[in-house]
């Protein structure tokens, strides 16, 4: 006897997209609801937010995720981060996205047109993926570092546009490379080749009919992008680069609190997770997303 | 993602981590005995062995061991107060006199005393000694000894012999002073003051900063450069107090917070100033607590501000800030280790007028006073401190107290020579972190140094408040001359109640040192001079020279205990 088709485990019925618009949601409503409850993110607090050894507090009703080395509320910090992570991640991804998609589409069309075009934009491609990116973050961190310690430092909005371009350079060349492989064979198909024959100029073809069907590759590849972005600042400002000082970052938040791990691990635990729920609603999204275009299909 | 989930594991370990306590137990031994190696760690590294150079805080942990001078410390003793240690007594010298007119000064060698190599120490070693930082370009002792009459000439190169420091035998020595000098004493208890003979010196060259010839109690064995410095006792010392241990270890570019987690394995004796998630750590610890050790050293800081430019050239912005900074929250953010400051003068120190009390915090002082200056709105003004987290913090607490009063300081971290350049400097920052701490036990080496207007110059500027008051001026000059102890110390209350009142810093805070010790390190005590000095330490370990493990610990004695 034959076996049973395969059928689709009842898991995938799982709501991820729902999970992880419903999670988003509720992060969107604390990044404006924490600061307007609690104290100002930068708001030093001596007497009040430390003990009288001089150590930061831990969670209580008052401080509900503990205060910080120099009496600073934790929350306020944890979702003033979270807020700068996500405009800086999502600013990056939109970066990447539209630099890649560029790049993608028009190598994908040309490799029948003008093959030496797509030629050229694939091996930038290649020499992109290959530029060991974590490592000229680290060396970009020390350059800016050096210019911070002897010189003026960056104002808050400059960082973090220096940051998300920085950033973008590591999304770009995987969404051009998605987008080539699907551009190349869209331009093989018939609905291309018959506009074409109603004299379609190349402009008109990939705007009418290549880009709109690329766009749940790309919605898929923005959810994982932005997740990937997180990643990424988070780790470029446990590096040092990102807003100067006093202003709150998810990533120097651990840089700075891991050294109280033994103390005060909430000023490790409570950026560290919250890392974590980020990057995972972004996934969660992801998978929400790719599932209903598998179903659709 | 790898590398957070890494941090998070790692904390989820280590907050299931037992209690922490000592994993080795002092022997039991109740007279101090010889043997055992003591490490200790640094995070920077040690520039030069060579006494007439060596003038940072880490090159001077090891010359304090390997040289000994005409007076030195009496020994700090765990448990005493800093000022204990800062009652000179004799060393190489037995005995030494003072003339009436206080100028000539002539001491009396030990018999029979001798470098590492079994040479013996001469008065002339002394002489050919200090007439040698007073030729080196590159010492940055010449300067204090300009009190000898001659010095000036051999600095200058006008002279190849220093006219007033004279050799009467092989065991007298005379110095002809052109001014009573108070102070004197005190810098020939310095470093760059130990003999050194002439062949040696010659024959080495440059290379006399990695071949010291030890007179102190201790001698180099090796100096990988970047590593570890390691002495070993030397075997010609006079001193039978000094030198118990067979070995001192001292660890190069150890970071701070690896130096804490090598302690606790029992890879290093001694922890130095943990930082402060360390040191809350093991203050919460009840099995460290009687091993952590509270020393007051002699120092001072603050911030400077350059007197000469406006804002900071009105006397009522200098006193407005002073009364803006609120100096307890230092001494919590500093964890206890600091104390509030009136003036540059550490307490316990001579010459302090233990009477004036801080400015207090009142912020509502300090706008009226600001208004009475013209600045009702405050004023934007950079600040420049030192990078590293302690100063960030600090900085970030000064930055939130002055802008209660209208003061916007923007904060300007720099690496430590852009720093020095930059204070140091007519036309550097207005507004800095600054600190003093002494080179001698004694108050001409903190208000002469910072607050006459001799050591005023364009850059580089000692003196970086650029603060030039001639009342001050001939007060420090009086003190300086004068050799009865109660004048001079009038003088010197006087000085104080001036600079209380001038306000060229925001008077911040004192601070303590903590250091904390295997239960088995004994008689040491952090150095209000040398900060570390193991000349006195000594190690409680078994018969076996073995360090005796935590659990082992029994009652009975140590030679009855079962092996």
């Amino acid at each position: 006897m034959r076996d049973a088709p395969p059928a689709l485990p009842r898991r995938q019925k799982t709501p991820a997209l729902a999970i992880g618009l419903g999670v988003l949601g509720i992060m969107t409503v604390c990044m404006i609801l924490v600061p307007a409850l609690r104290p100002p993110p930068d708001a030093v607090n001596i007497d009040g937010g430390l003990a009288s050894t001089g150590a930061p507090l831990p969670p209580s009703w008052r401080a509900p995720l503990g205060t910080d080395e120099l009496g600073r509320d934790v929350a306020a910090r944890v979702f003033a981060g979270l807020r700068m992570s996500l405009v800086i991640s999502v600013l990056a991804a939109a970066l990447s996205l539209v630099i890649g998609l560029a790049v993608g589409l028009v190598a994908g069309l040309a490799n029948r047109m003008a093959p030496w075009l797509d030629r050229l934009l694939s091996r930038a491609i290649d020499v992109t993926l290959a530029l060991p990116v974590m490592l000229l973050a680290i060396l970009a961190a020390a350059a800016v570092r050096a210019a911070a310690v002897d010189g003026q430092p960056p104002t808050r909005g400059g960082a973090m546009i220096t940051l998300a371009l920085l950033m973008s350079l590591i999304g770009w060349p995987t969404i051009a490379r998605v987008t080539r492989a699907r551009a190349l064979v869209l331009a093989r198909s018939e609905m291309v080749h018959a506009a074409r024959a109603l004299g379609a100029t190349p402009l008109g073809i990939l705007w009418r009919h290549v880009l709109p069907n690329t766009l749940d590759v790309i919605s898929v590849l923005a959810t994982v992008t932005v997740a990937q972005m997180v990643m990424a600042e988070v780790s470029m400002s446990f590096l040092g680069l990102g807003a100067p000082a006093p202003a709150a970052s998810l990533g120097r938040m651990v840089f700075e609190g891991r050294v109280h791990y033994r103390t005060a691990p909430w000023l490790l635990l409570a950026p560290g997770l919250t890392i974590v729920l980020a990057v995972s609603t972004f996934h969660l999204i992801n998978v929400g997303l790719r599932r209903r275009y598998a179903e659709a299909r | 993602m790898g590398l957070v989930l890494a941090v998070l594991a790692s904390s989820h370990v280590a907050c299931r981590e037992p209690q922490s306590q000592p994993r080795w137990q002092a022997a039991g031994n109740l007279t101090p005995r010889r043997g055992g190696a003591l490490r200790f760690s640094t995070a920077d590294s040690v520039n030069s062995l060579d006494p007439a150079i060596a003038y940072d805080e880490i090159s001077i942990y090891m010359t304090a061991h390997l040289f000994d001078t005409l007076v030195g410390y009496a020994p700090a003793m765990p448990g005493g107060a800093g000022g204990a240690a800062t009652v000179l007594e004799p060393r190489l010298a037995e005995s030494w006199q003072l003339s009436e007119d206080g100028k000539m000064l002539r001491f009396h060698l030990r018999a029979d005393l001798r470098y590492h190599d079994g040479a013996p120490i001469v008065a002339g070693d002394f002489k050919y000694a200090l007439e040698r930082v007073l030729r080196m370009q590159d010492s940055p002792f010449g300067s204090f000894l300009l009190p000898v009459a001659g010095a000036e000439a051999v600095r200058q190169g006008r002279a190849d012999h220093c006219a007033g420091i004279r050799v009467l035998d092989d065991r007298t020595l005379e110095f002809e002073l052109t001014r009573r000098d108070a102070s004197f004493l005190y810098i020939l208890a310095m470093k760059f003051a130990a003999p050194l003979r002439r062949e040696v010196a010659e024959r080495a060259g440059a290379a006399l900063r990695r071949e010291p010839l030890a007179s102190g109690p201790y001698q180099l064995v090796s100096w990988e450069e970047g590593q570890r410095v390691t002495l070993r006792r030397s075997p010609h010392h006079w001193d039978a107090r000094r030198g118990w241990l067979d070995e001192i270890v001292l660890l190069e570019n150890v970071p701070r917070d690896v130096e804490l987690l090598m302690f606790e394995r029992g890879e290093l004796d001694v922890c130095y100033q943990p930082p402060a998630p360390g040191y809350l750590w093991l203050h919460s610890q009840p099995a460290w607590r009687p091993h952590m050790q509270r020393t007051v050293m002699m120092n001072a800081f603050g911030e400077r501000m350059n007197v000469t430019r406006p804002p900071f050239n009105d006397v009522r912005v200098r006193r407005a800030l002073n009364y803006a900074v609120n100096k307890e929250h230092l001494a919590v953010l500093l964890h206890g280790t600091a104390e509030p400051a009136h003036g540059i003068l550490p307490p316990g120190m001579f010459g302090r007028d233990d009477a004036i009390a801080p400015y207090p915090h009142d912020p509502g002082r300090a706008r009226a006073l600001l208004r009475e200056a013209g600045y009702p709105d405050g004023f934007a003004v950079e600040y420049a401190t030192l990078t590293g987290d302690e100063p960030r913090k600090l900085a970030t607490a000064l930055q939130a107290d002055l802008a209660e009063v209208g003061v916007r300081i923007t904060i300007r971290e720099l690496s430590l020579p852009a720093y020095l350049a930059a204070v140091g400097s007519r036309d550097g920052p207005g507004l800095s972190f600054t600190s003093w701490t002494q080179d001698y036990p004694d108050p001409s080496s903190f208000v002469d140094l910072r607050f006459h207007s001799r050591m005023i110059t364009d850059q580089a500027s000692v003196n970086d408040t650029f603060y030039a008051n001639p009342v001050v001026d001939g007060l420090i000059d009086e003190a300086r001359g004068e050799l009865d102890r109660t004048r001079r110390r009038d003088k010197y209350l006087s000085i104080e109640k001036i600079l209380y009142d001038d306000a060229p810093w925001i008077w911040g805070y004192h601070r303590a040192t903590v250091e904390v010790l295997q239960p088995y390190v004994r008689s040491y005590q952090a150095h209000p001079v040398w900060v570390r000095d193991f000349s006195y330490a000594w190690l409680d370990l078994d018969d076996q020279g073995r360090r005796v493990p935590a659990s082992e610990v029994t009652t009975a004695p140590v030679s009855e205990r079962p092996r």
